[in-house]
């Protein structure tokens, strides 16, 4: 027998390993992704669906092929590259994110800048700041404004996508609005590849989260930040609360990000407090730019925000978790009712500059 | 389970069962015994034996300057000297030979006559006289939880055992049921407390009929079945979970001492039958082909252990003093075996290397203290010792969770560790640093 000297205890492991947790989640993301192109077969057709098909397979091949090119640059073989850099994960996430009317020379840009300048150069798995399939996606979506911009087809007639309707008119739902909820959250009317699976999304989300692969903390706080300024903003405005609520979940790729962009652990704080409070941020942002931007892609650009704040999440909580427990719950749920508010005043058009000077020109 | 906390416990594959039902071996006493000079941290004794002097089993050969710990000897025979050897605590420490004359000759090393009737301060004299430390690994003397009684009213026997692999609590308690009942009474006498409890783990069936079939004898005596996961061993979760009291510092805030069952059967041993502890059960487990538990004479070797257990298996080997969670490592098996050392684990290396870390915060949901270690890691990594402070890394208690749940295999204990000798070695430069300004200013009055 020989005896080596391990410097710290423990020399007992769990089983499982960041290997085995990524391998879970890929099972997960192919498994959205199959359907995904299913789901195209049968609403829109076999020419859709093999679009859609090219479009995962050649991100996740540009993807791969920048990171073996990369690899081999540095030294590092095949095998460990898969088994430590888990190139196969960012882009199928880039991939869902897309219009399925994408030309295939973007996706392959976005692929190549996602796995590039959103993971590569800050030294690989583990080190980026950012979501590298989110910097590919808003690389390309700023860059090809129009050639990303998705259509449907309604009635034999080329018009917006939900998502992009609901944009132009602000984000919140009212009596002109065309589409049907029931059919949104089927996702019937197509848009983003995502925006087609809601339905599966929640599923695989459960069957990971139930499997321990990531903390449902962050997620369901961003959703139910979402959720509750979207059912005030619906009181405020006079619509249906619960259909501008299921509205706002729905479109905009708002749940896939939630559950498989927001809640990537590289990019977020480690605390359980700096999760929920991160998640809360999130869905305040998302809503402000949805509500003052004009523009439907409110989920990507809140979380690439968000994940330079982390430091900033991390800084909040410090020492132990167990401490001040009570004055944190309340600062939690302060931080949604503030969002909240602010979005119900921004929506109702009130103007407090306008406020005050009309004040200021009473008094004078 | 807490939605800003964590979970703080879990479940681990234990292995328990490749030594639980296993043939105790019984191992005779080595030529040569050595007796560690040290006691948990300490090792401040003087010996009161010279070369030569001939020895009983009981005869006093050491005592602990500090505090009163006397070590006895536990075969008879020949000094031959002190010498300098590895320790488990991964230093070299000066042992005590004894050259082995394989006689037995006992002398008691306390008065035994009527236990039953004698007063609690004379029971604590000779508790004290008995030398007993925490037998579940610490090594504290155990005496010093009882100096202060006034306001304990439970005696908690710790009989849970949470490190895997090891069984030699579960099979002692077994073996020496009346003893365990015995030695809780008598700590209970001591303490002036109403109540004991033994606290053993879910799923023990056996132990637990046997333990249930004695506890209907002793009115004042409860048994706790706790949850199977780690770090249920430890005395605050353990409190936490079996009392729901909270503590700040020491269990006997909240009116409880904790003691580990075999502390308990040794007590009983030592005040009834005058013995000090002489032998001790070891379980020899890990990634090897014939684990067993062996009942070894205290101050045995390793090395002798191995050899009678007949354990020769190839390949790269993880030498464990005590379980494989909080259990330090060495580099050969010279060491020998204390009276508070339950295992001996051998765990075989492992192949993979570590990932990067992906911040998924794992460490930080299981930390029994809610710590942050991998905040705490990446402060080491700066050296940064405000943050550190701030981090509170000094309520770290070593359990090792938080490098055992990591899923990219990084020693996060280790850096946490090292986080720890930082911000001593910090605290004692600025001590030195303070003295020399006020020496300077002394002189500079002077």
């Amino acid at each position: 027998m020989n005896y080596l000297i391990k410097p710290a205890s423990p020399s007992y492991k769990r089983r499982r390993r960041t290997r085995d947790i990524m391998k879970e989640l890929l099972i997960g993301l192919y498994v959205l992704a199959v359907y995904a192109v299913g789901f195209q077969l049968f609403v829109f057709g076999w020419q859709r669906a093999l679009r859609v098909l090219a479009i995962f397979v050649l991100a996740t091949l540009t993807s791969l092929a920048t990171e073996v090119i990369w690899g081999r640059m540095h030294e590092s073989d095949f095998q460990k590259i898969m088994e430590k850099q888990f190139p196969l994960i960012t882009p199928i996430i880039y991939a869902f994110t897309l219009p399925a009317t994408t030309p295939f020379y973007i996706v392959m840009l976005g692929a190549f800048l996602a796995t590039f300048f959103g993971k590569l150069v800050y030294g690989g798995f583990g080190q980026n700041i950012f979501n590298p399939a989110l910097v590919g996606r808003v690389i390309i979506h700023l860059s090809f404004p129009t050639a990303m911009k998705p259509t449907v087809m309604i009635d034999g007639m080329t018009s917006a996508t939900p998502a992009s309707a609901l944009a132009s008119a602000n984000w919140f739902y009212n009596h002109g609005y065309v589409f049907n909820v029931m059919d949104i959250v089927k996702g019937t009317y197509g848009g983003a590849i995502v925006e087609t699976c809601v339905i599966p999304i929640i599923i695989v989300a459960i069957c990971l989260s139930i499997r321990q692969i990531y903390d449902l903390r962050l997620s369901l706080s961003f959703l139910g930040t979402v959720a509750v300024i979207a059912l005030f903003m619906g009181l405020v405005m006079g619509v249906n609360p619960v259909t501008n609520m299921a509205i706002h979940l729905c479109l905009g790729g708002l749940i896939f990000g939630a559950f498989f962009m927001a809640s990537d652990p590289v990019t977020t704080p480690t605390s359980p407090f700096g999760k929920i409070l991160f998640g809360i941020g999130m869905g305040f942002m998302t809503m402000l730019i949805r509500t003052k931007a004009n523009y439907p892609e409110g989920v990507l650009i809140s979380i690439l925000i968000f994940n330079m704040l982390v430091p900033l999440f991390d800084g909040i909580t410090m020492g132990r978790t167990d401490r001040n427990l009570i004055r944190r719950y309340i600062l939690l749920v302060a931080a949604v009712a503030l969002a909240t508010i602010i979005i119900c005043i921004i929506v109702s058009g009130f103007e407090p500059v306008a406020a005050f000077s009309m004040i200021g020109g009473v008094l004078s | 389970m807490g939605l800003l906390t964590g979970r703080i416990e879990r479940h681990l594959i234990s292995h328990k069962d490749i030594t639980k039902d296993k043939p105790i071996i019984e191992m005779p006493a080595p030529d040569r015994i050595y007796i560690p000079l040290v006691c948990g941290m300490a090792t401040d004794f003087d010996i009161l034996v010279k070369a030569g002097d001939h020895v009983d089993i009981g005869t006093m050969i050491a005592r602990r300057k500090s505090m009163d710990v006397p070590l006895y000897a536990t075969v008879s025979g020949t000094v031959v000297g002190t010498e300098k050897r590895m320790h488990a605590s991964r230093r070299p420490q000066n042992h005590i030979v004894i050259e082995n004359d394989h006689k037995d000759t006992f002398v008691p090393i306390v008065d035994t006559s009527n236990v039953d009737e004698c007063s609690r301060e004379e029971l604590f004299e000779r508790m004290k006289l008995i030398g007993l430390m925490g037998m579940g690994g610490s090594g504290f003397p155990t005496y010093m939880k009882y100096t202060k009684t006034d306001n304990i009213d439970t005696i908690l026997i710790n009989g849970v055992e949470c490190e895997p692999y090891i069984t030699s609590d579960h099979v002692t308690m077994k073996l020496h049921t009346k003893a365990l009942f015995d030695g809780l009474k008598l700590m209970m006498r001591i303490a002036d407390a109403q109540n004991g409890i033994i606290a053993i783990k879910e799923g023990k069936v056996e132990l637990q009929k046997i333990l249930e079939r004695e506890v209907f004898n002793h009115p004042n005596i409860d048994i706790a079945i706790v949850k199977d996961v780690y770090p249920m061993g430890w005395e605050r979760h353990l409190i936490r979970t079996v009392t729901e009291k909270l503590y700040d510092k020491l269990p006997s805030e909240v009116g409880i001492i904790v003691n580990n069952a075999t502390t308990a059967i040794a007590l009983s041993y030592g005040l009834r039958e005058g013995k000090p502890v002489t032998h001790r059960l070891v379980t020899v487990s890990g990634d090897i082909a014939n684990p067993c538990n062996v009942h070894v004479r205290v101050g045995t070797p390793v090395h002798d252990i191995l050899e009678y257990c007949d354990i020769h298996d190839e390949g790269d080997f993880y030498l464990i003093s005590g379980g494989p969670m909080m259990g330090l490592s060495l580099r050969n098996d010279l060491f020998v075996i204390s009276s508070y050392m339950n295992a001996i684990t051998i765990k075989r290396v492992p192949e993979d290397e570590s990932a990067p870390c992906m911040r998924c915060g794992y460490c930080t949901l299981h930390c029994p203290q809610n710590l942050q270690p991998v905040r705490i890691m990446n402060a080491e990594k700066l050296m940064d010792t405000d943050l550190l402070r701030k981090l509170d890394v000094e309520s770290c208690i070593n359990c090792g969770f938080c490098s055992f749940i990591c899923p990219s295999r990084i020693e996060v204990t280790g850096y946490i560790q090292m986080a720890k000798r930082r911000l001593q070695i910090e605290a004692r430069k600025q001590q030195t640093a303070q003295k020399r300004r006020e020496s300077q200013k002394k002189e500079v009055k002077s």
